[in-house]
């Protein structure tokens, strides 16, 4: 994969990541409330599996609340890097944490 | 049809079975692998669940798990694009941990059980619709308003709902960072007590102090609402960043560094127990209002999550009668969440009808027992010199007359408590009318912090005559005040204005059971009828025939750092490495005068 080729869906991902507000709101007398409605999703227990890099590829875009298929393929890479049986490339073996360092 | 729940990979991994509805069988790993606190998958916890029902892994109908790993793998890659430079930091603590491990949970249970029961598939909840469902499902009631509050389950912290029939419905939520649970852990971390495991001992110290910091943290650390939600002020904190709970502002808002473990405690460790304390319990007492609101004004409320087991902040609630009735979850932190998946994927996926049980919880005594013929084994074997009596009179009167005489015994009968705390059948027991127990109990048995006091087992019938506690706390999940103050004079604040030495404030008298009651009058409180404990009960009543006294001490079978025993064998060692007098196993009495030198041997745990 051609990580430099993909930085604008890298930075798209970084953007939206980065307005998600953790700071400390100003007291705000007008909020009445800071709790939010809780979606209870279309099923309460769910099967959970994977087996393959593309099989958990496809359960992190499904389930993840923040999409990007980059991230979602250096997470697969990074579960699977340490499994005899797969091989991940080697060039990708380390992604994550440079992907993550780097933004 | 038979559902295992499990709890792993975060903090107190268990096991729970499930069979037709009813709790069968349920355990901490820790209480196998000696380990405290231990969060591997518990792989023993799964076979004593398998080996009490005689079944094997294919025989399980489905196999569900307390958390759902996508989800929190969405929190952790949020979390590390959004703090910034620390990021390194954060993912060195816990990249494995998340990659190599929680991802893989299936294949890790696979592995244990050799399968994933009959489905062939593992089944995940989210985390605190699993404290729902431990605090709902095992309750008394039809319905019930129900909130959870912890440090964070994937993205939650604090979720109120509601329970109705078999169908849970959560309402409302409040997503991490904003944690009332991590609020409570840096206070925790700052006293110089251990983060997840010291919390309990905060609670304790709290008594001593006053809460001259509620203002501070009020307008500083977290902005609450006449709901009960809450935001933190993400700057005092580090736990972001996987580090350290706290950040120097912190340490500049409440007068330097943060004491360290083992290091004296002073007063303003007392002061910001005191005030945090407060400031949960303010949190608890608003949410509980917009939860009986959300809930159309039900007059009962089950409780979940770690920050449950505050049975201050509990007893608290109680005495505000916002509701008439409150049932908290016994294993109220992450084991407790293997025995509400256990349930929901009964009722839920099955779409099976409540079960109707007087006490499905089972008083919480799910874990192993021990018959006769086995304990008489084991002490057979290594040549341990016992009484054997049969249960009866004789029996309850030695027991009674032993404590009578200032013994102190640790009790090993039937099968183990499931949750943080013993209930009778895993528990050291003493005579709470005496003004030297506390201390001796604290340094020649637990070899711990002395200030922390001990909890009452007491007489259910009798409750309201010792303390202003009217109901039940089958669970030691509430506290109460003693009547017949004493010492009330005595200016603590004063006191304490002077000097840190807690010992000496520790021997006051305070009231005629000076053992289990607290510097402010308070005792977290155990209930305990016959049905609900036959034989404990019959040792108190025993205790009471001969004394007039309707309550003993109970505090867990271990020492500092130890998990609580769990075989005749823990039992056995753990008597002979500390000053307990008199060990009572089953029916099987043995006197420490009596026992060989050669066992006496003293383990070292890591102090928690």
């Amino acid at each position: 994969m051609n990580w430099i080729s993909e930085e604008a869906e890298k930075l798209a991902w970084y953007m939206e990541a980065e307005n998600i507000d953790y700071k400390f709101p100003a007291v705000d007398d007008l909020c009445g409330s800071y709790f939010e409605d809780y979606d209870m999703g279309e099923n309460i227990l769910e099967e959970y599996e994977f087996s393959t890099m593309p099989e958990l590829q496809k359960l992190l875009q499904k389930k993840r609340v923040i999409h990007s298929l980059d991230i979602d393929r250096v997470c697969a890479v990074a579960a699977f890097k340490n499994r005899p049986d797969i091989d991940v490339g080697k060039s990708e073996e380390h992604m994550l944490p440079t992907f993550i360092y780097n933004f | 049809m038979y559902i295992l729940g499990i709890s792993a990979l975060y903090h107190d991994s268990a096991a729970v079975l499930v069979k037709d509805g009813e709790i069968i069988a349920g355990a901490q790993e820790e209480r196998f692998t000696r380990i405290k606190h231990d969060k591997s998958v518990p792989g023993y916890a799964i076979k004593y669940c398998l080996d009490f029902a005689q079944i094997k892994g294919s025989d399980i109908d489905a196999v569900v798990y307390y958390d759902d790993p996508i989800a929190t793998l969405d929190r952790w890659l949020a979390n590390a694009s959004a703090i910034g430079e620390e990021r390194k930091d954060l993912l060195n603590f816990s990249y494995k941990a998340m990659f190599q491990e929680k991802l893989w949970i299936a294949e890790k249970i696979k592995q244990i059980l050799g399968g994933l029961g009959r489905r062939g598939k593992l089944l995940v909840v989210k985390h605190h619709m699993a404290h729902a469902a431990s605090a709902f499902y095992p309750s008394p009631y039809e319905k019930a308003a129900v909130i959870t509050v912890d440090g964070v389950g994937e993205w939650n912290t604090t979720t109120i709902g509601f329970g109705k029939g078999n169908e849970i419905t959560i309402l409302k939520k409040i997503d991490y960072p904003h944690s009332l649970g991590l609020l409570y852990s840096a206070f925790t971390y700052f006293c110089g007590f251990k983060v997840n495991y010291g919390d309990y001992k905060l609670m304790g110290l709290a008594p001593y102090g006053e809460p001259i910091y509620y203002d501070v943290i009020k307008s500083e650390l977290i902005d609450i609402k006449e709901d009960g939600s809450f935001r933190l002020n993400l700057k005092y904190f580090d736990y972001q960043n996987g580090r350290s709970m706290t950040s120097s502002r912190f340490e500049a808002l409440f007068g330097g560094v943060r004491r360290t473990p083992e290091q004296e405690i002073t007063k303003r460790e007392m002061d910001l127990a005191a005030s945090v304390q407060k400031v949960v319990e303010e949190v608890i007492i608003k949410l509980s209002r917009t939860a009986k609101a959300l809930s159309g004004g039900i007059e009962n409320l089950v409780l979940a999550g770690g920050v449950a087991l505050n049975c201050v902040a509990n007893g608290v609630l109680s005495r505000e009668g916002i509701f008439k009735n409150i049932w908290v979850q016994p294993a109220a932190g992450d084991a407790g969440g293997a025995l509400g998946v256990a349930l929901l994927a009964y009722y839920h996926k099955y779409n099976e009808r409540r079960v109707e049980r007087k006490d499905i919880q089972k008083g919480s005594y799910l874990g192993p027992g021990y018959t006769q013929k086995e304990i008489m084994n084991y002490l057979v074997t290594h040549s341990i010199p016992y009484v054997k009596y049969e249960y009866g009179m004789e029996f309850y009167h030695i027991i009674a007359d032993l404590l009578k005489q200032q013994k102190i015994i640790g009790l090993f009968e039937g099968r183990m408590e499931f949750g943080p705390r013993a209930l009778g059948n895993r528990s050291i027991i003493a005579d709470p009318r005496s003004e030297t127990m506390q201390s001796r109990l604290n340094l020649s048995i637990k070899y711990r912090e002395s200030f922390r006091p001990f909890a009452p087992a007491v007489l259910r019938e009798r409750c309201s005559e010792y303390f202003d506690f009217e109901g039940d706390s089958p669970y030691m999940l509430f506290c109460g005040y003693v009547k017949g103050k004493q010492d009330t004079d005595f200016d603590l604040a004063e006191y304490f204005e002077k000097q840190n030495d807690m010992t000496e404030v520790i021997k006051r008298k305070r009231s005629d059971f000076p053992a289990v009651t607290h510097i402010d009058y308070s005792a977290r409180i155990q209930t305990v009828t016959e049905e609900g404990n036959p034989i404990f009960y019959r040792i108190i009543k025993q205790f009471e025939k001969e004394t007039g006294c309707g309550m003993v001490i109970n505090t867990s079978f271990n020492v500092r750092g130890e998990p609580i025993v769990c075989t005749p064998e823990d039992a056995y060692h753990c008597f002979m490495n500390t000053e307990m007098d008199v060990l009572v196993l089953g029916n099987f009495i043995l006197y420490k005068e009596e026992q060989p030198e050669r066992y006496k041997r003293r383990d070292v745990y890591e102090l928690d």
